[in-house]
């Protein structure tokens, strides 16, 4: 192969990876690849949302988690901030679980307002930090909410 | 190979760093708020994170220095620090399983970073598989080289994915974000898999190099027998 | 439900003892590739 034919390989695979990349980047695939709908956009979509599996993502709002223990149940409002949807869960989620903390919930949402679903996740933030007596429960919600809303 | 290489050394570094850097970890740094002792898997998943993408990186440069000078010494270090990052991102993948269960509650899920680091493994991988496919080194060299390119298209993909969409995997810390207690624990643990990364590729490097020449000049006696 | 995370270390020891293992595994892949790789080159000579 002369050197010709490997440098024109070499610029045409560079080219071909930036405009790819580009693409990506600035083309608003992510647009069309959202992987969790946000409470306020749930309740906007309405009855589109009804039915099919879909996720919902937010923050779990302060002093609305009941726990059925007899049931293996549980139920919460995700909010971001604006609008808020109520999650009905099967399964209990980790330790982590708690008011105040982001979550990303999977499965369906029925004509009854209510998001049934059977995965929780619970989602941590960037934040790494040490245990401290009288954590700023506040703080906290700020970082996860800026998480949510960015 | 017998005799010993600079790359040893950096090696030895990397080992004993390693030793310390997970000592630290797992007792010295303080447990996570809400992660508890689960949060101690930041010191071994993302070093493994840092290093695997700069081994890609460095195939990435490696391509590039092909392109450029055709010779088999770039050929054989895109080869080594392709497989490098293999292993490490596949190391990635499994850690970050072992760490999303317990704090997520799932070992998997379809989440922009997830998803794209697959695909980046599963990039990579083609890489390799491309190279048992061609015969012929310089068609070999050529096309692994824009393969790597194209794959190394994935890296900074994965790398901003959790900016540009909305995704479970959290954001990119910093030492703003990091407890100064752990903030140590993690750069120590990070130095740790760059040195050992470093002795792999080099390591790698001269294998890839030794086996190019090999097939390059066999020697005209062993001609009749060459089987690899 | 705490909001914190009680237990776990088995989380904790399986991710440490899966990096040594995969980095010892390598590293000693890498030895016997390098063997191999030269004991072909002394018998090419």
């Amino acid at each position: 192969m002369s050197a010709t034919a490997r440098i024109t390989a070499g610029v045409v695979a560079v080219v071909v990876a930036a405009a790819a990349l580009g693409y990506i980047a600035y083309g608003g695939i992510g647009e069309n690849l959202v992987y969790y709908w946000s409470p306020t956009e749930l309740v906007q979509a309405g009855p589109r949302a009804f039915g099919p599996i879909i996720r919902l993502g937010g923050l779990v709002k302060q002093g609305t988690v009941e726990w059925n223990k007899e049931a293996n149940f549980i139920a919460f409002q995700v909010t971001d901030g604006k609008e808020q949807v109520k999650v009905e869960n099967t399964g209990a989620p980790t330790q982590m679980f708690r008011e105040g903390i982001g979550v990303v919930v999977e499965g369906t949402f029925s004509t009854d307002g209510v998001f049934r679903s059977n995965r929780l996740m619970v989602k941590h933030s960037n934040e790494y930090r040490a245990p401290q007596d009288g954590v700023p429960v506040e703080e906290l919600y700020k970082t996860m909410e800026e998480e949510v809303n960015r | 190979m017998g005799m010993a290489k600079w790359e040893d050394a950096v090696g030895a570094i990397g080992l004993i760093l390693l030793g310390v850097g997970h000592y630290m970890g797992l007792f010295i740094a303080p447990k996570e708020a809400m992660m508890g002792d689960v949060g101690r898997i930041l010191y071994v998943h993302v070093p493994v994170a840092w290093i695997s993408m700069l081994s890609f990186l460095v195939a990435f440069v490696a391509a590039l220095g092909y392109f450029f000078r055709g010779t088999t010494t770039w050929d054989a270090l895109m080869e080594s620090a392709v497989e490098v990052g293999v292993v490490l991102t596949s190391l990635l993948l499994a850690l970050g399983s072992l760490w999303a269960r317990p704090t997520w509650g799932v070992w998997w899920d379809w989440d922009p970073r997830l998803t794209t680091a697959a695909v980046m493994l599963l990039a990579f991988l083609g890489v390799t598989a491309l190279r048992r496919l061609v015969d012929g080194p310089e068609q070999r060299a050529t096309w692994s080289a824009v393969a790597t390119v194209v794959a190394f298209v994935n890296v900074p993909i994965v790398y901003f994915s959790v900016k540009w969409w909305r995704s479970l995997h959290q954001t990119q810390s910093s030492p703003k974000t990091v407890d100064p207690g752990m903030v140590t624990s993690l750069r120590v643990c990070a130095f740790a898999v760059l040195f050992i990364a470093i002795f792999f590729i080099a390591r790698r490097w001269r294998i890839a190099k030794t086996r190019l020449e090999n097939e390059l000049a066999p020697p005209e006696a062993l001609l009749d027998s060459e089987e690899a | 439900m705490t909001g914190t995370i009680e237990s776990g270390w088995e989380f904790v020891i399986a991710a440490y003892s899966l990096t040594w293992l995969v980095l010892i595994g390598y590293a000693a892949s890498l030895w016997v590739r390098g063997k191999s790789v030269a004991k072909n080159g002394e018998d090419r000579r």
